[in-house]
């Protein structure tokens, strides 16, 4: 078992991993961007960051296919952000689970070979993840649920903006797989 | 993050924060957050602000400083508007959520500048041999700190290409902005998004080859030129964090008690319960005569 955990994580070769970290630096930054240049609690600003997240996990997903890329691109999130932040999450856990799981139904819904089992993946990942981030916060402000609803408002536009980015993620691929990029 | 090249270090050599450990400034990172979240004495977050302050302008990197106050001052307006805005809108649902309070809005800003100075001080320089040298010291695995460290060392190169997209978008006379991206999403995201994703492909082709070249896939110990040693600098810039911590500390919990300030607090929060508590009970005996009435008829 340790052999086969041993080989399974000497499999992943260089460019895997270098794909991952540019993909999650390419996420955390357009974030950012995108936050900054729509002013903070902006809905539209919500929808489009969210929309570039699911989009870019859809193309990682295609280009890295192995078993555990989510598990992996949100390790090294929040292994970034606790280097460079310093951030303690207490969400860490819950969200490793979220992603291990989209990695599962990824892994027995049919591969890299099936459009659905990406898509559905990538949806399970950022619903799971957004509701599990929803929950803990409730978990903090528990003695006044009222409060909830400004967070329970940007959950939902998120939400929104990860469906929205679903077809933008196959557009994408297409351009990819036009230009030789990804070529499964 | 230009330092994050590695390259342009030779123009602030003297800098403090260049002399520091890795594990220093990512030390100082994590300690300004954690401590940020506990206090909320503005006071006391004034003290650890003009610290984190003295450590960004010893970067001796001011334009850089001034671009990000500027950043700071911008998000601050924006985000105190959109707050006002959701106020109004939540004033009409209900007047209990939708209070809008400028003073309580300084402590969470005050937060964010002090986190955001010490991580400009420890991203502007740290090279990311630095940081690999660091993460290899805790000994963490291959398939962890090689997407970190390329994280890390993305930011620049994708802040460049950014650049270059929007040149290239100039020379043909196209202007992409947030709200093209709702009017035309499908010619927004092919004209800057895929080029972005194309050029992050071409780059991450180029840095797993670097990598391979360094030796960085092969399960040998890889000498360092550099060494990974606390010096005096550490030392002194430890010893003067424990001393603006201990001041906001101090300012936070052992101030206020000393200074009579929390038992005044008290007293006032009594006083104000004990005239609720007086109208309330007024009410009833001004209702009285009505109830009188009812019980009549």
């Amino acid at each position: 078992m340790i052999r086969k955990t041993k080989e399974y994580f000497r499999s992943w070769k260089n460019i895997d991993l270098i794909t991952i970290g540019t993909f999650a630096a390419l996420i955390r930054v357009s974030g950012y961007l995108i936050t900054i240049c729509g002013g903070g609690l902006n809905p539209l600003a919500f929808i489009l960051k969210n929309i570039m997240i699911t989009c870019l996990l859809v193309v990682l997903c295609y280009k890295v296919n192995k078993f555990g890329v989510i598990t992996l691109y949100v390790s090294v999130t929040y292994l970034f952000s606790m280097i460079l932040t310093g951030s303690v999450h207490i969400g860490i856990p819950t969200m490793l689970t979220c992603a291990l799981l989209a990695d599962l139904i990824l892994f027995y819904g049919g591969k890299w070979k099936k459009q659905f089992a990406v898509l559905s993946a990538v949806v399970f990942y950022e619903l799971t993840a957004k509701l599990s981030g929803f929950a803990i916060a409730i978990l903090y402000s528990r003695e006044d649920l009222k409060l909830m609803v400004f967070p329970l408002i940007v959950v939902s536009i998120g939400l929104i903006g990860s469906v929205v980015g679903l077809p933008f993620g196959i557009l994408l691929l297409k351009e990819l797989r036009h230009a030789g990029i990804v070529r499964n | 993050m230009p330092g994050l090249f590695g390259t342009k270090f030779h123009k602030s050599e003297d800098s403090v924060s260049l002399q520091l450990n890795g594990w220093t400034k990512i030390g100082l990172c994590a300690l300004a957050s954690i401590i940020t979240l506990f206090i909320k004495d503005v006071s006391a977050l004034g003290v650890l602000l003009t610290g984190s302050a003295i450590l960004a302008i010893s970067q001796l990197k001011f334009k850089v400083i001034f671009f990000l106050y500027l950043i700071i001052a911008f998000m601050c307006l924006f985000s105190m508007g959109w707050a006002y805005l959701i106020a109004q809108v939540m004033n009409s649902v209900s007047p209990m959520m939708g209070k809008y309070d400028l003073s309580t809005m300084m402590a969470p800003f005050m937060r964010m500048i002090i986190v955001m100075q010490v991580i400009v001080v420890t991203a502007l320089s740290t090279s990311p041999q630095e940081i690999l040298i660091n993460l290899k010291s805790v000994k963490l695995p291959r398939f962890l700190y090689l997407p970190v460290l390329i994280m890390l060392r993305f930011v620049p190169t994708f802040i460049n290409d950014l650049k270059q997209v929007n040149e290239s978008l100039k020379i043909r006379g196209m202007k992409i902005s947030i709200v093209s991206m709702f009017t035309h999403p499908i010619l927004t995201m092919r004209c800057s998004v895929f080029p972005l994703i194309f050029r992050a492909f071409r780059s991450s082709d180029d840095l797993a080859i670097a990598s391979e070249l360094k030796g960085v896939g092969h399960y040998h110990n890889v000498t360092s030129f550099k060494t990974n040693s606390f010096k005096r600098v550490d030392i002194g810039m430890i010893g003067l964090t424990s001393l603006f911590v201990a001041g906001s500390v101090y300012l936070h919990c052992i101030a206020p008690e000393a200074l009579g300030i929390r038992e005044r607090m008290m007293k006032e929060n009594e006083l104000n319960k004990g005239t609720k508590s007086e109208m309330q009970s007024q009410s009833p005996s001004v209702k009285s005569p009505r109830l009188a009435k009812g019980d009549e008829k």
